[in-house]
């Protein structure tokens, strides 16, 4: 009938009129964004790992089990003497088989080596940083807004317990008892990150509760959990981005700290693993080839995501 | 004439009470004292009718704000009940909130603030009709935010709805913060210094919008505010509110063209005037407001009270008085010490009572050898003490410069007592109006000689 | 006799993209030993942003474009012992110093201006009840003032000197030794002006002087200040946006609007024959407590940035009687006198009369007449939609 066409017609615009500023406010956020560079020189580096994680074997010369001199697996041949004494022993710099960035002393490349450990980083960095700001966030806002309640502090005395908990020796009791698995090594680092997430949110909190906005929120009869989520949450989102992005840099750096003592999972590419192998094979002096890249892979992760988190912040925030 | 003969109240407050900070910090508990909470609004009773503006005034920390706080249920009174067209709004069920909280709005100080920085124009306004489900259409709700922009001279309308509050200017956000408040089409408004963040040649825009939108929605308001000329400008009625205390309430020109009150008196004295030429009247208080932790006793002005009541058997003057009685506070205060006076005058004592004896008041109240020293000291013979007075006064002295100062205080206390500090006034029905002054009590005018002001205004027999 | 004399003052912040904002533009006004003079103006009209820049504390982007500020008074070391100027260093080229001994304070070093500051100009800061440092007793900060700018003092004078001080502005002098948190609002605020009189200057800036202070209190703040100045003769440089407050304690003021003088002169001439447009409008808006039936009605628009502002006028927006004349340039000062004998003529020099900016000054009774009426502002509203 002509009145539904009308009415469909009516939902369609108000559908427009509904989604057209908040289109506008996205276009608006990314030009803010793109401001900084460093913003954007962290997005490129976090797209080429992310790249890298989804689609290594496009970009790796080689599979990570190729070994030089053999090739792929399955690896049939065997070297003869000529072979083994003319040709540089693995680990090489630029060895004939064109492993750029050369080989370890497995005979794996190294560049390979590398882009197949990208995974393992960003699932570690982005699940912990998530796991921690999923649980620190909602508990600081919960806190700060139920402040000076028993909620605040069983949540705070909690906080305060979790503080005194020593990170390595717990890390490594979890692991004897659940197993060097990667999730294993998440849990054990989202247990100790959320923590600064929780106390920053709750402080932050407790002064926005203050703000009259909320006071009006309350007068037009909004509930505690509307107050918390539309008026609070989005004020405490600017600190939340940047802890999210600190938790997940720090947390691919433990990962590989925890790697370098042998507490990693050893079926997986990491770049930890990598550092960890030069150690045991006592080739830090000898193989700087091997020892800079994943130094500088895990380096330049950690600075993306700082980068990120800092422009995060900035088009978050309201107030400049 | 009689208001309430005619109508019900819409809100009847009967002795509010608030207390805050009750819980004790460690070192309290340790040590044992007892808690001291702030006590922000401390017995107060008002009734506000359909259709007024009625006007609080007070000097910062006097609870006027806490009142308004507690009248939209932000905060729950300690003591005491609100009324709400007849419904305790203090003990509501869940549905009956619902329902005041569509009826009630309040509107803010700063405009700067009390926007959610992060909400457009269009969702802060929307909210409230979003949350009490009041239209549920996209449509519906986004015409009716118009139609409310449009009413507080936001128009037109489109340009405003998608603004975030950091695009707009002062002005503009109060102008949002209204419609935010009106957009449910409450019936009664509290309205916190609404106009106090904003730019002098903005003001009266706001507030003439806010009294065309009175009548346009029918609205009573409650209007808080430390500017004796807005409410002036704006209210029907005005309670003047002193450390917690309704120190005098009634119709708004009765009240600034008469106050009653000492307190009131002293107030619109203090403000200044652009008219040109008079010479103003100064305030007539002494000292400053004393912390609402530990108000004084009875009625919580009288230390600074110009009109202090003196003793029925008091044979001196009023003034006399008055500046005895600041003299025992001095000593209590510790503000006294023989230091107070220069080790050379001859009669330590006496120096030390007449330095005692000024008064921290503007120089037209003061006697001549008082401005002539700066106030640092009064001629006795100036002051009309009786002499056993003057003899507890001069013993008094001496026991401060003999260091004794707890036998000073203690022989002061015996001597110079008044009903002020030993009663907590109630308000009492005073012509069109209600004042919380022992003055106005029956038979309270007895034994006040010398005070000559406000005397003559003397309570009228209803 | 002119103790200060500000010529054609314009300061400007210069912002991140190149432009900058015209804090105020071409301000000129004086300022009599003994007087109190106002500045009266809403915010953002540049009034604190001229005292600042008096002695010197503007921001770190604020700088001085043009304009003098001769301060009748100079450097410890180029005055003989009167304290006036010597001749050597008025004729001295390289010396901001006049023949009439006056000194130009605007083209002072800021090292130099620091034997100024507080000396010869005292100022009372607009959070005066933050100004006193927490950690020290508020008597040890006025010695300290004193022994700062008049090292030759000891420190046993400078102490007597404190408590002194302190007692005239009705301390007891007992309360030397507290801090600053043993002190009421008003207390601190007696306190602050105690220590600016410390070293008793010529100049005593206020800035809002009891805008954060309760009435009663404000009351007797205001008595302090003219008791100080009866006793001193001290003149006071008031700032602020409370016309009542002004209209009680100032003998002369500039009213400010944009960065601009709009109309400047004698209190009793500026409120009985007001001149200008814009304080015909701030008269309009502004409540007063005596009068029961009243009328405000408000100036329509919002004041206007002063980012690269134009020539024309900058009230032009906001007001009922704007002419194809104001959108061309800013009116010059015209002597309001002169104007209603002789009609609008050339632009006033005695900065001591009433002048006042605008082109339709010799049209004034028409325009009193109208600006009572609410309708001239409020269709001059709808016509600007």
């Amino acid at each position: 009938m002509a009145t539904e066409q009308s009415d469909s017609g009516q939902d369609g615009r108000s559908i427009r009129r509904r989604w057209e500023p908040r289109i506008e406010r996205l276009r608006r956020g990314w030009d803010r964004y793109t401001e900084h560079k460093i913003g954007v020189v962290g997005l490129i580096i976090l797209i080429i790992y992310a790249l890298w994680s989804i689609a290594p074997g496009v970009f790796a010369p080689h599979s990570p089990d190729w070994v030089a001199y053999l090739g792929e697996p399955p690896i049939k041949s065997r070297l003869t003497g000529e072979q083994i004494r003319s040709l540089p022993h693995p680990p090489a710099f630029g060895d004939p088989f064109f492993a750029p960035f050369g080989t370890n002393s497995l005979g794996n490349g190294v560049l390979t080596l590398v882009i197949y450990s990208a995974q393992n980083a960003m699932y570690i960095g982005l699940a912990a940083g998530m796991l921690s700001s999923l649980v620190g966030v909602p508990l600081g806002l919960i806190s700060g807004f139920y402040g000076d309640t028993w909620i605040d502090e069983a949540i705070q005395r909690f906080v305060d317990i979790m503080y005194g908990l020593p990170f390595l020796p717990f890390l490594i009791v979890l692991v004897a008892i659940r197993g060097i698995t990667t999730t294993n090594i998440i849990i054990g680092i989202a247990v100790t990150s959320w923590l600064n997430n929780c106390i920053t949110v709750r402080g932050e909190t407790l002064s926005l509760k203050e703000r009259s906005y909320v006071e009006s929120a309350k007068v037009a009869g909004a509930s505690d959990t509307r107050i918390i989520f539309r008026h609070i949450m989005p004020n405490v989102l600017p600190i939340s981005f940047v802890f999210l992005a600190q938790d997940a840099a720090g947390a691919v750096i433990a990962q590989a700290s925890l790697a370098y003592l042998g507490l990693a999972d050893f079926t997986a590419n990491s770049w930890g693993l990598m550092l960890e192998n030069i150690k045991s094979t006592g080739y830090v002096f000898k193989a700087w080839w091997w020892l800079i890249p994943p130094g500088i892979a895990l380096m330049l992760m950690a600075a993306s995501f700082y980068f990120i988190g800092f422009s995060m912040e900035d088009v978050t925030n309201p107030q400049r | 004439m009689d208001r309430a003969e005619d109508r019900e109240p819409l809100v009847e407050i009967d002795g509010l009470q608030k207390l805050f900070d009750q819980s004790q910090g460690v070192v309290d508990t340790i040590l044992g004292r007892d808690p001291q909470p702030v006590r922000a609004v401390d017995g107060v009773s008002l009734d506000i009718y359909q259709g007024d503006i009625v006007g609080i005034a007070g000097e910062s920390g006097c609870g006027k704000t806490t009142l308004g706080k507690m009248l939209v249920k932000l905060h729950d009174p300690t003591e005491g009940s609100i009324r709400f067209d007849g419904e305790d709004i203090t003990d509501m069920t869940r549905e009956a909130e619902r329902e005041f909280r569509k009826r009630v709005q309040m509107i803010f100080q700063d405009p700067f603030e009390s926007l959610n920085p992060r909400m457009t124009v269009y969702d802060t306004v929307a909210e409230p009709l979003k949350i009490n489900d009041m239209i549920e259409s996209y449509d519906e709700r986004r015409d009716r935010v118009t139609e409310v922009l449009e009413d507080v001279g936001l128009g037109p309308a489109e340009v405003y709805l998608d603004a975030f509050p950091d695009e707009l200017s002062g002005g503009e956000r109060q102008r949002v913060a209204i419609a935010r408040a009106l957009v449910v089409d409450p019936d009664f408004i509290v309205c916190d210094e609404p106009v106090s963040m904003l730019d002098v040649s903005i003001r009266a825009g706001v507030l003439n919008l806010m009294k065309e939108l009175q009548s346009e929605y029918d609205l009573t308001y409650l209007f808080i505010s430390h500017d004796l000329s807005l409410i002036r400008y704006m209210c029907d009625r005005a309670g003047i509110m002193y450390l917690g205390n309704m120190v005098e309430q009634g119709p708004t020109d009765d009240i600034i063209d008469d106050p009653k009150h000492p307190y009131t008196e002293a107030l619109f004295d203090a403000v200044p005037d652009v008219e040109l030429g008079e010479e103003r009247r100064r305030a007539n208080a002494t000292g400053e407001v004393p912390s609402p932790r530990n108000p004084p006793s009875g009625c919580r002005y009288h230390p600074r009270c110009a009109h202090i009541i003196p003793p029925d058997d008091w044979t001196g003057s009023q003034d006399a008085f008055r500046r005895a009685y600041q003299f025992k506070l001095k000593v209590r205060r510790g503000d006294i010490s023989p230091e107070s006076v220069d080790s050379g005058d001859i009669e330590t004592a006496e120096a030390l009572v007449e330095h005692g004896l000024t008064l921290d008041v503007p120089e037209e109240y003061r006697t001549e050898t008082e401005v002539a020293t700066g106030g640092h000291r009064v001629d006795l013979s100036a002051v009309d003490l009786p002499t056993d007075t003057r003899r507890v006064l001069t013993e008094a002295a001496e026991a401060v410069l003999a260091g004794d100062a707890d036998r000073a205080v203690s022989t002061l206390d015996d001597a110079l007592t008044t009903s002020c500090a030993e009663r907590q006034p109630e308000p009492q029905p005073s012509g069109t109006r209600e004042v919380a002054c022992h003055r106005y009590d029956d038979g309270g005018a007895d034994g006040l000689d010398g005070s000559g002001a406000g005397l003559s205004a003397a309570p009228a027999e209803d | 006799m002119t103790l200060l004399e500000v010529n054609d003052l314009s300061i400007r912040y210069a912002v991140d993209d190149g432009s900058s904002v015209h804090a105020t533009d071409d301000v000129s006004f004086s300022v009599e030993r003994g007087e109190t003079y106002g500045l009266v103006g809403e915010s953002g009209c540049g009034k604190t942003t001229l005292a600042k820049s008096l002695v010197h504390l503007l921001d770190d982007n604020g700088y001085v474009e043009n304009g003098n500020v001769w301060f009748d008074g100079t450097l410890p070391q180029w005055s003989d012992e009167q304290g006036d100027a010597t001749q050597s260093v008025i004729d001295d080229p390289d010396k901001p110093v006049r023949a009439d001994g006056k000194t130009d304070l605007a083209a002072l070093t800021n090292a130099q201006i620091r034997d100024i500051r507080w000396r010869d100009i005292a100022i009372i800061p607009q959070s005066a009840m933050n100004a006193l440092n927490p950690v020290y007793k508020v008597g040890d900060q006025i010695v300290e003032a004193i022994l700062r700018h008049e090292p030759e003092t000891t420190a046993d004078e400078a102490h007597e000197r404190a408590r002194d001080l302190l007692e005239r502005v009705g301390i007891e002098p007992d309360r030397a030794d507290d801090y600053a948190h043993q002190f009421s609002g008003g207390m601190k605020q007696r306190a602050v002006i105690a220590m600016a009189m410390a070293c008793s200057p010529d100049l005593l800036i206020a800035d809002e002087p009891t805008t954060a202070l309760d009435v009663i209190i404000q009351d007797r703040i205001l008595e302090e200040l003219e008791k100080l100045q009866e006793e001193f003769g001290v003149s006071i440089l008031v700032i602020s946006h409370d016309i009542s407050v002004m209209a009680e304690i100032c003998d002369r003021m500039a009213v400010m609007y944009g960065g601009k003088v709009m109309e400047s002169g004698p209190k009793d001439e500026i409120f009985g024959e007001t001149a200008n447009p814009y304080t015909l409008g701030l008269k309009n808006s502004f409540p007063t407590i005596t009068s029961a039936d009243q009328d405000l009605v408000s100036i329509p628009g919002t004041p206007p940035t002063l980012r690269d502002p134009d020539d024309g006028c900058r009230f032009r927006d906001r007001c009922p009687f704007a002419i194809e004349e104001c959108h061309a340039s800013h009116p010059p000062m015209y002597d309001v006198e002169a104007a209603e004998s002789l009609g609008r003529s050339e632009e006033g020099t005695d900065e001591r009369a009433h002048r006042s900016a605008c082109y339709r000054i010799d049209e004034l009774e028409q325009l009193r007449t109208d600006a009572i009426e609410e309708s001239t502002w409020t269709e001059q509203r709808i016509e600007s939609r």
